[in-house]
């Protein structure tokens, strides 16, 4: 479809405070994570080999809502990512890849120490709003897979490297947390410094654990001028302007869920007209991080 | 319908995961394309000098031969009516280094897998074919 410039010119940014605040809770949140205080934000949900741990891609996820044929299908990416933002109503995900069979046989719990939330093909029900859905999706080998071998030149993921890290990282924590809570207890302010301040850096630690919100998962769109149309966003890579590095609709409220790998893009903002042509709006530089979304607010005016 | 066998676009889908050629497959092949399919580079290549499709949907993680190898053995080793096909890459590669090494090979366009609605891969094949 042909995309036209329109004749009045609107303003599309994304907003500033909202930058400055996404970027604190992101040095907030990484530290937490860091120190075990908080659970790994999970953005996306991973399709996943039920022995070997290692993502598949590219596996085919398919939404299909109860008594609606309308249905959504993503591909996963290299690190096994997928996700949807789900509107109202009783559904359910199919995961599909070659050499690989879903529901799992293998794993049939929910969660397999090294992934949790896990899927074996039960219906969701979302009474209101839109929200993201991405559970983990273990899936059984049953024959070799080509793909899976040769990814490992490209990408090579580490999940029980991952685990060990974390868990050993906690439970030094943990452990120096409980040391330092029985020597402060004993001796009071007649601690030395060195123990007071590490008491301290618990202390502030913990306190950022509850007052420190989680980032959210999806963008928004904050605009009062197309009420009653339909909003489309595309994310361009900045250095190759036309390859388009990911689409999205914004629904009704504002949300978007709109994926990208780490980098900075040009977004595009464009509305569908009567005539079904897509209109462009504007652009504007937007950064995705290592979250691997664009959970920026957008503001048009 | 009636259409002149002539008149019929053939469109060759490279891609080694048989689920995901099945999913394009069935629906280019509702669009009345003639679609020819190959789970290798190797076989991309032979079915393309065979062939000679109008578009070739090509994937580049590829057993025996990689999309890389096979995007420039048909542009710069074979003939004119198969070096001139349209191609539109699907791979869920998303480096600058990669992107930029395809696109000086000519291609009409590069969707990353993962971040593609495979609806906007259906219209960019009509619109393509319909060029």
């Amino acid at each position: 479809m042909p995309i036209v410039r329109e004749q009045r010119t609107y303003k599309v940014r994304t907003a500033f405070f909202r930058r400055v605040w996404l970027f604190w809770l992101k040095v907030a949140n990484s530290i937490l994570i860091f120190f075990s205080l908080r659970a790994k934000k999970k953005f996306w949900g991973v399709v996943y080999d039920a022995v070997t741990k290692q993502p598949l891609d590219p596996a085919i996820v398919k939404i299909a809502y109860l008594g609606d044929t309308k249905t959504s299908t993503v591909v996963t990416d290299l690190s096994g990512k997928y996700g949807f933002l789900a509107h109202p109503g009783k559904f359910k995900l199919l995961a599909k890849k070659t050499n690989y069979i879903f529901p799992s046989q293998i794993i049939t719990g929910s969660k397999d120490g090294i992934y949790d939330n896990l899927y074996h093909g039960e219906f969701f029900e979302l009474v209101d709003g839109y929200e993201v859905v991405g559970p983990n999706i273990p899936m059984d080998p049953v024959n070799f897979d080509w793909n899976q071998k040769a990814k490992l030149a490209v990408t090579r993921h580490h999940p029980y490297i991952k685990y060990l890290f974390k868990t050993i990282v906690g439970l030094v924590f943990w452990t120096g947390f409980i040391l330092l809570a029985a020597y402060v207890g004993i001796h009071r302010l007649q601690s030395p410094l060195p123990i007071l301040a590490g008491a301290g850096i618990y202390a502030a630690l913990i306190v950022l654990s509850f007052i420190t919100p989680e980032l959210r998962l999806w963008g928004f769109v904050k605009q009062k001028v197309f009420e009653d149309k339909i909003l489309l966003l595309e994310l361009q890579n900045a250095l190759l302007p036309g390859v388009v590095m990911g689409k999205a609709e914004v629904e009704p409220t504002g949300k978007f869920l709109l994926r990208a790998n780490k980098g900075t893009y040009l977004l595009s903002v464009s509305i569908r007209d009567a005539n079904g042509g897509v209109v462009l709006i504007g652009r504007t530089k937007v950064r995705v991080g290592s979250e691997g979304i664009c959970n920026q607010t957008i503001k048009i005016h | 319908m009636l259409i002149m066998a002539d008149a019929i676009k053939k469109v060759l889908i490279v891609e080694d995961d048989t689920d995901l050629r099945n999913v394009l497959t069935d629906r280019l092949s509702s669009y009345n394309y003639k679609v020819l399919e190959a789970d290798d580079g190797e076989k991309g290549v032979e079915q393309a000098q065979a062939e000679k499709p109008d578009l070739i949907l090509l994937d580049l993680l590829l057993p025996k031969m990689d999309g890389f190898k096979v995007l420039e053995t048909i542009r710069y080793h074979s003939e004119p009516e198969i070096s001139n096909a349209k191609v539109i890459v699907l791979s869920n590669l998303w480096s600058n280094k990669d992107i930029l090494r395809v696109k000086a090979l000519q291609v009409d366009e590069y969707f990353v897998k993962a971040n593609t609605n495979l609806e906007d891969v259906f219209d960019k094949v009509k619109k393509v074919l319909k060029d």
